[in-house]
This record gives C-alpha cells, sequence and structure tokens, in this order.
C-alpha cells in the first residue's frame, strides 16, 4: 500500500524518465506486478500522447507582420549597459557645465560689489553715495563720510 | 569651441538609437523563426484565438524591451516562454481579481470545482474557438494555470524538467509534482465531461 502511494507520485516523472536509475527500477518492477498503478500509469501516458499528438493551430497569414508593427512601434530603443553608461556620462557633464556657469555668475556679482576706496569718485558722477568708515566696512546707499584721521 | 562641446554632447547621446537598431534585425529573425511555435503555446495557454495573439504581441514586446537582457548563448524560445508564463499569470491573476470584484455573477452560481482553479473555465464554452482537439483543449482551459503551463511545457513542447523549472523560475521538485498533478487533472476532467455527456444520453 505505501508502496503504491510512493508509486504513483513517481509515474509522471517515471514517464518523463525524469527519475534516477534506482527509481526507475523501483517503478518498473512495481508497476509490473500491480494492476491499479499500471492502470493509471497506461492513463497518464494516455494524456502525455494525447497532448503531444494535437492538432496544430495555423497562426492568421498576417500574424507576424501585426506583432511586427506593433513591437518597433511600441518599445523605445533598448538600452545597453553602454548608452546607460553614456547617459549618466552626458548628464554629469550637463551638471558640471550648470555649476561653471552658476560660479562665474557668482564670481561677477561679487567682483561688482567691491568697496569703493577714497578717491575713486565715478560712484559720486552716478548720484550713488557709498561710504567707507575708518574699520574698513562699507553700506551702500547711505551719506557719503569722507576717511579722515582724528584730530 | 561652441561646435565641438555640442558635437561631444549629440555623439554621446546619437548611439542609443543606433545600438536598438543595431539589435533590431538580430531580433527580427529570432522572432520570424519562433513566432510559430510560440503561438501554439500562447493557444494552448488561453485556448483563444484572439487572446493567444495578444499573448504573443505582449511577450514580443516585453521581450524586444528587454532584449539586451538576453544570452545568445540560451535557446531564444526558452526566454521567450519565459516572459510569456509570467505575463500569462498576471494576465490570469488580473483576470481572476476582476472577477472576485464581480456584481454581475449571482452569488453561489459557480460551485464547481474547475471554476475555483481558474476564472477561465467559467467564461463559457465560446472561449475555444478551434473545434480541434476541443476536449483536451478545454481540459486545459479548466486546470490550475502554474500547472497548465507545466503541463504544456513538457508535452507539447517536450521541454525537460529541469528547461521547465528555469522557464518558471522553480524547482524539478516542483515541476515534476505540478507535472504530475496537472496530468491527473486533465484525466479527471474528461471523466467529469463523460460523465456529464453519459448523464445527458441516459436522460
Amino acid at each position: 500500500m505505501n508502496s503504491c502511494f510512493r508509486v504513483k507520485n513517481l509515474l509522471s516523472a517515471y514517464l518523463d524518465r525524469e527519475l534516477t536509475g534506482e527509481e526507475m527500477l523501483l517503478v518498473r518492477d512495481h508497476v509490473c506486478q500491480c494492476a491499479e498503478c499500471s492502470a493509471e500509469f497506461e492513463e497518464l501516458r494516455w494524456v502525455k500522447s494525447s497532448l503531444l499528438t494535437m492538432p496544430m493551430v495555423e497562426p492568421s497569414d498576417d500574424l507576424l507582420d501585426r506583432v511586427k508593427g506593433a513591437v518597433f512601434a511600441v518599445v523605445a530603443p533598448v538600452p545597453t549597459a553602454e548608452t546607460r553608461r553614456k547617459s549618466i556620462a552626458t548628464i554629469g557633464m550637463a551638471a558640471a557645465m550648470l555649476f561653471l556657469v552658476f560660479a562665474v555668475m557668482r564670481w561677477v556679482e561679487v567682483q561688482g560689489q567691491s568697496p569703493i576706496v577714497a578717491g575713486d569718485r565715478s560712484d559720486f558722477a552716478q548720484g550713488q553715495d557709498t561710504v567707507v568708515d575708518v574699520r574698513g566696512s562699507y553700506s551702500p546707499g547711505s551719506p557719503v563720510m569722507l576717511v579722515s584721521a582724528p584730530e | 569651441m561652441k561646435q565641438g562641446v555640442v558635437g561631444v554632447i549629440v555623439s554621446w547621446v546619437k548611439p542609443k538609437a543606433g545600438d536598438a537598431e543595431s539589435r533590431r534585425p538580430l531580433f527580427e529573425k529570432l522572432m520570424a523563426n519562433s513566432y510559430q511555435q510560440a503561438f501554439q503555446m500562447a493557444y494552448r495557454f488561453t485556448s483563444n484565438r484572439a487572446e493567444a495573439e495578444d499573448l504573443l504581441q505582449e511577450t514580443y514586446i516585453r521581450a524586444y524591451r528587454y532584449f539586451h537582457r538576453y544570452d545568445e548563448a540560451l535557446p531564444f524560445t526558452a526566454w521567450l516562454y519565459r516572459i510569456m508564463t509570467n505575463l500569462h499569470i498576471d494576465n490570469v491573476r488580473r483576470t481572476s481579481r476582476l472577477k472576485t470584484v464581480s456584481i454581475d455573477q449571482p452569488v453561489g452560481e459557480s460551485s464547481s470545482a474547475w471554476d475555483l482553479e481558474d476564472s477561465d473555465a467559467a467564461r463559457g464554452d465560446q472561449k475555444i474557438d478551434d473545434t480541434l482537439g476541443e476536449p483536451l483543449q478545454r481540459a486545459l482551459q479548466a486546470m490550475t494555470p502554474d500547472f497548465r503551463m507545466a503541463v504544456v511545457l513538457a508535452d507539447v513542447e517536450g521541454l525537460s524538467y529541469e528547461e521547465i523549472a528555469t522557464i518558471m523560475d522553480t524547482s524539478v521538485g516542483t515541476v515534476r509534482s505540478r507535472i504530475h498533478r496537472g496530468r491527473k487533472q486533465i484525466r479527471e476532467h474528461l471523466e467529469h465531461l463523460s460523465g456529464v455527456e453519459h448523464q445527458g444520453v441516459t436522460e
């Protein structure tokens, strides 16, 4: 009985020759002696051979063309390791250029805001006053106070 | 200088399309060689010509999208069937979820054990539009999808358990079990059908 239970679970694999040599011998010997397992084996063999001989279903004549049309119309370019690497490098390069542009703009801005020392009258001519105190700090837009040594 | 920088950027970006184009002839060739066989597989999975064509198309679209992952040392059909089995499982699950929330079906109508295994079985006989091998195809349609795919790959395609395990991303032991239980389901279903037909004759 135990032998039947074990063998029945191996019948399909036996049919497909997917058992080890030892298991094959076990099943073969048992099937030869056991009418019930032999009948089950024949039924499984019938199912397998019926599936194998099922008639082919013919695809439509234009199936390949239709599928090709869909595949190459819908699908984006295939990314490969090489293109991915290049994409990352391109993004990196663009980011670096952007950083450079911002850095230059900032530098120009800082240069444009340099303190005006006494003697430089160009801002006065334009009506823009800059004050420079004795400690060297300045504040744009305040009234002019000339630097002089304490008496 | 400007042209130089632009030229470099264009040359780095442009090969994306070129790579895809260079692989297209190979994919087209593999497709032409495999589509008939793949269609048989799709039909055995779905039991319906229109759904088989949809599954086939979806499979090739996904295959082309991930073609860079395909290892040319392995059979193309094995890789293709792996995609197809995953898509089929997804489709069955989606349909099952739709069926679960459907308000069209009266409660308790679906009492057959076959209906519980695969929603395809509940969709009616009109789904099988080819009469060839109809009882067997109907039995396949009624099976648990995992069992159906394992049986089809073994008995229709003639693949080894190891190949099927790779395609279905599972162990050889699981494949062995699915094939055995799947064949038993087919046999029981055919017995069930013949019993119903026999009842119909005697009534």
